[in-house]
């Protein structure tokens, strides 16, 4: 087939970064993770605010809740999925987010999770025996559109 | 050296808290100390500007809250100024906006606090 080789690297390429989990590393990621998205992800700004923020909640969820003010880590990483055409975003802690009584919810928290729901495609938060697990799929992605490799004229 | 991330500024007896950058779970309480050193001075509104936010998690979300629910029933008017993707977006999609009044620039709440 002639024509130009589109490098199709995308579907390898991610991003995965652990640190402690703690308010700076929850900014921290989120500035990697947007440098990462507008090298590799394809997305309006609104659509781009929507990924920053669902995986904002994710990290922050862990941050506040994993360790129960002990220290521990969590870890992202986010890659496209070529086959579904998806952004993956999954962020992991070793610990147990606490378990909050509903009744007790004040008005002025308890978003992170209906956030991550109404802005994400998917999500699965599941209770791992190692720790929790959150999921963020976001279809219909496509990669930023690769460069064609230099031929000559 | 960290970024000014608010100001706060009078305008007639109505304190406005300006905000810029990004207003997530590192930066949310300064922001709360500084809505809270506005509301300690008893001003007649307060308004939370958020027109130079970048980013705006749960955690600063709260802290509008917050205010909300310590100026209802008071004679402090409250209110927010949002505009965007970044911004009135999530207050609409988390339902704040049915609780807070929203303003999508500065003078027009301003305009709407002296009526």
């Amino acid at each position: 087939m002639a024509g130009p080789t589109f490098s199709t690297g995308v579907a390898d390429a991610g991003l995965t970064l652990s640190d402690s989990a703690d308010a700076r590393t929850v900014t921290q990621f989120r500035h990697a993770l947007s440098h990462w998205l507008r090298a590799t992800i394809a997305l309006d700004a609104v659509r781009f605010n929507d990924v920053l923020l669902a995986v904002n909640e994710a990290l922050t969820n862990a941050a506040e809740f994993a360790y129960a003010g002990q220290n521990g880590s969590m870890t992202m990483h986010a890659r496209y999925d070529d086959a579904g055409r998806a952004l993956l975003v999954d962020v992991t802690d070793r610990g147990v987010w606490r378990v909050t009584d509903p009744e007790s919810q004040s008005n002025t928290r308890g978003r992170g999770i209906p956030l991550m729901e109404a802005l994400a495609d998917r999500t699965t938060i599941s209770a791992l025996p190692s720790g929790t697990e959150v999921r963020l799929q976001f279809s219909d992605c496509a990669p930023v559109s690769a460069q064609p490799c230099a031929t000559p004229a | 050296m960290d970024k000014q991330l608010c100001s706060e500024n009078w305008v007639g007896r109505v304190a406005v808290v300006a905000v810029s950058g990004e207003l997530d779970m590192l930066t949310a309480p300064q922001v709360r100390e500084a809505v809270q050193s506005a509301l300690s001075q008893s001003p007649a509104g307060l308004i939370i500007d958020l027109t130079a936010v970048e980013f705006l998690g749960s955690a600063g979300m709260q802290v509008l809250m917050e205010a909300h629910n310590q100026t209802r029933g008071t004679e402090t008017r409250f209110a927010v100024v949002a505009d965007g993707p970044a911004t009135s977006r999530p207050l609409k999609i988390t339902g704040i906006t049915d609780l807070i009044d929203l303003y999508s620039a500065l003078d027009v709440a301003l305009a709407n606090f002296a009526a």
